[in-house]
């Protein structure tokens, strides 16, 4: 794997989607290339970040909901 | 209870019990998901209970011990198409070409020399309210794939299923998502003046 195509793998590879000989491939690689290590280390941090945030604004399903649900469930 | 055993031997009472164990606990998951593309809480509400009532009425058709979430999620996706198919709007018009990949000016850019990630910068500054407000502008079927990818973390293969379309297009609206989401933040961060316009056309 050389720089040209790390990005194409780079999604893939955050997201844990990449078959194993492609992780190390692209694993070997970065870690000889600061430039693409970089670029995978930024792209994994816009995806924590999206996480993180928007963990802050999940909520509880209204108690309500639940009681509902079972009750026309069950 | 054995994994192999089918749902349809299972008295009414053992049914409720599997149901309760391994359907509900989804609840605020699917809640979530069902506020992120419903206009009300109100409708989220309903889609959620409606999945749920249809999710225990097709629970014979549900094999122990799989992916219940993932189906869960499956039925909602299928009742929220039925349900919009008629007046949903259409996803807003992105145009592609504006959302090149934005690496370059972090990468090339030196904001200060002196700080070994400058981009660490760039991320402090985004607020939280910035990436929801971003992530809603999003065209629905981009924030379902963002979402269901990155917070509720299934596999491209099951966001496929439960979006009822190929993993290519799941990659690539993945792909887009998380460009337009760094176009807005980065002009977000420019506003603020984190970082400047001259640094990101370096
Ligand atoms: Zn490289």
């Amino acid at each position: 794997m050389n720089c040209q195509e790390i990005p194409k793998y780079i999604q893939l590879y955050i997201d844990g989607e990449l078959q194993e000989t492609e992780k190390q491939q692209l694993a070997e690689h970065i870690e000889c290339c600061p430039r693409c290590h970089r670029l995978v280390r930024i792209e994994r941090q816009f995806k924590m970040i999206i996480i993180q945030k928007t963990r802050t604004i999940r909520v509880q399903a209204p108690a309500r909901l639940k009681r509902r649900i079972r009750t026309v469930i069950f | 209870m054995a994994d192999d055993q089918k749902t349809t031997e299972l008295s009414e009472k053992e049914k409720q019990q599997l149901f309760e164990e391994e359907a509900l606990p989804h609840l605020n998951a699917l809640y979530n998901y069902a506020l992120s593309i419903n206009s009300s809480k109100q409708d989220a509400e309903d889609l959620v209970q409606d999945t749920f009532l249809r999710a225990y009425r097709f629970f014979h058709q549900y094999t122990p011990g799989t992916n219940c979430k993932a189906w869960l999620f499956t039925i909602l996706r299928n009742l929220y198409n039925t349900r919009y198919k008629n007046y949903k709007k259409k996803p807003g018009k992105v145009h592609y070409d504006d959302y090149e990949e934005i690496y370059d000016f972090i990468i090339e850019s030196d904001l200060d020399s002196s700080i070994e990630d400058p981009e660490q910068e760039f991320f402090h500054s985004i607020l939280p309210e910035e990436i929801i407000d971003a992530i809603n502008e999003l065209p629905e079927e981009f924030r379902s794939v963002l979402l269901l990818a990155d917070i509720e973390d299934f596999s491209y293969k099951e966001i496929a299923e439960i979006m009822d379309c190929p993993i290519g297009t799941v990659m690539s609206r993945l792909h887009r998502a998380r460009n337009i989401l760094k176009k807005k933040l980065v002009d977000y961060a420019e506003e603020k003046g984190v970082i400047t316009a001259e640094s990101r056309q370096k």
